[in-house]
Formats: structure tokens, sequence, C-alpha cells
């Protein structure tokens, strides 16, 4: 549809990995929280290693980022490349 | 305003490809109010959607305001028809997440203008099509009528010199319909040139042309009874 209305199909590929991004933000932000405390309710019993270890974390959030760059790419390419009139006769 | 030349489209099938469009050759004055009839498969929705520059695969030539749209790359083709061509679907096509609003500024969007120039031309639109107070509800509160109303108003909001319209009250009933003619006539009058896509002889009598196509063939071209 909005394809059919003048968008450009660079505008569609940025909307939908948007989209995908601006999900795993939200996830990066609650799942580092929770790591965080978990982390320090945990302390007394890890050996060797730190409740809140900067590096790890910021790890998990990059590869996160990445995996979603991977899975997001896909379908906001193919919602670029869709013949408007195949989507309005599919709707 | 528009001009076509032996246009010619066809789908690739085995053994031989299945012809949707043959030889149409047909112009449009700027202004005129055309209806496009025929039986479903003859090709009309097909045609609609060449002139409305969503479909730029076919042969023969076709010109727009003196533009050959058939040599335009598909990124230039989608810019044309972004500034030139407003589409009203019978399936309306609002996009069920956004309001009424938001769907109005939709086609703005992919302009380049300024938010505030987008937000006085939404306001204008709400005023013009007595929607000002569905503005902040969404397509699924409003009635078959009202959301072809919206699309209407989205259609037109860019100012198109040409409005395409695909079986526009196919899904509304008689009186809602009548409702959605009127308003494409007023249109009409203001300046906009119209092509409609219908299976009804009521409302094709609202345009001032009828061309009709069998099997993708131009059939025949009058006016209305």
């Amino acid at each position: 549809m909005r394809l059919a209305l003048g968008a450009a199909p660079g505008s569609l590929v940025r909307l939908v990995m948007g989209d995908a991004f601006r999900l795993v933000l939200l996830g990066i932000v609650a799942g580092l929280v929770g790591a965080v405390a978990a982390g320090r309710a945990l302390a007394s019993q890890l050996y060797e290693v730190k409740p809140a270890d900067p590096a790890i974390l910021l790890g998990s959030a990059l590869v996160l980022g990445v995996l979603t760059v991977v899975a997001s790419l896909l379908p906001a390419r193919r919602a670029a490349r869709t013949d408007p009139m195949t989507a309005l006769r599919s709707e | 305003m528009i001009r076509l030349v032996e246009l010619e489209k066809s789908v690739p099938t085995k053994p031989s490809p299945t012809w949707l469009l043959r030889r149409i050759s047909l112009t449009v004055a700027p202004g005129e109010f055309v209806s496009i009839m025929g039986p479903s498969g003859a090709g009309k929705s097909t045609l609609l959607a060449i002139l409305g520059m969503l479909d730029g695969e076919h042969g023969g030539e076709y010109w727009f305001r003196e533009q050959a749209v058939h040599r335009l790359s598909p990124k230039q083709r989608t810019a044309l028809a972004r500034e030139s061509v407003g589409f009203v679907f019978q399936q309306y096509h609002l996009l069920d997440d956004l309001t009424v609003a938001e769907n109005l500024d939709l086609p703005l969007s992919y302009r380049n203008l300024r938010s505030g120039e987008r937000a006085a031309m939404v306001a204008d639109a709400l005023d013009r099509f007595n929607i000002v107070g569905k503005k902040d509800l969404y397509p699924a509160q409003l009635s078959g009528g009202q959301q072809q109303l919206v699309a209407v108003a989205r259609a037109v909001i860019g100012n198109p010199p040409l409005l395409l319209a695909d079986e526009p009250t196919g899904n509304l009933h008689s009186e809602q319909g009548r409702e959605i003619m009127e308003l494409f006539a007023r249109l009409n009058r203001q300046g906009t040139t119209i092509i409609q896509v219908t299976h009804s002889e009521e409302n094709a009598r609202y345009g001032r042309r009828i061309i009709r196509l069998k099997d993708g063939w131009l059939a025949e071209a009058g006016v209305p009874a």
C-alpha cells in the first residue's frame, strides 16, 4: 500500500528495519537491566565471573544487533521489491 | 493529458503468453471524467494500474502530459506518480494501524514537504471532506462509506491532476455509493481528471465518456446513455 502511495523502496527497508530495531532495543535495555540485577543477586555465588562484566553485556547486545540486521533485512528487502498491484490484489 | 499508443500487456505463460491488453490506443484530455467498463477479465484494472504508473512492464507508448512514461526508470515513474496520480480502491486500503489524520498524511510524507505544510494540508483535507471529528479514529471505527471518503481525501490531498478509481463504490451500499460518485463529480468540476473502472452503468453516467474493454481489446468508446 505504501508503495502504491508513492513510497520509495528504500524508505520501506528503513521502515521494516526500524520497527525491528525498536523492538530489539527495548529487549536489550530490559535484558541489560535484568542481567545486572540478576548478577548482583547472584554475586555471592559467582566464581571468577564479574556480576556485571561490561564486555560480556556489550558483546551480547552487539550479537543481538547483528542478528536483528540479518533477520530483518530479508523481509525488508522483500517488502521493498513487492509489486504494488500484487500486494493490493492479495489484501 | 494522457495518450496511449498501441499499448500492450502480457504475462508469460506456457506455451504462449497470455495477453491482458491488446493494442490500446486512446487519449484523455485534461478535465475529462472517463469510465472504463467491461466484463471481468477484460483488462480494466490492468489498464488502470498502467495509467497509475504502478505497472511499467508493458509494450507500446504511454504519454502523460507529454512525458514518455514508457521510457522512465521505475524510480522516475514512482516520482511522477507520486506527484500526479491519486488512487482510490474498492477495498479502501487504509492502513489499519494509522488514524484518519495519519492516513491522510501518508502520501504527503513521501513528498519533499515540511511538516508544518503537511499538517496544514491534512487540516484542510479534514475540513474539506467534513471529517474533522473523525481525525483521531482508526479505520475499523468507521463505516465503509466513511472509510472510502477518507480514501478519496487521501487520494486527492496532494492535489494530483489525475484521480484513478477502481470500482470505488463496489463495497458500498447504494446511498453511500451515490455520495462517493457525487463527490467525484464535484472534484471533476473543480478540475481533476478522473478515470474510473466500474461495472455500474449508473456510476458510469457520472462520467462524460465510456471506454469499453473486452478480452483486452478496446471494444467501443462512447458517451453515457
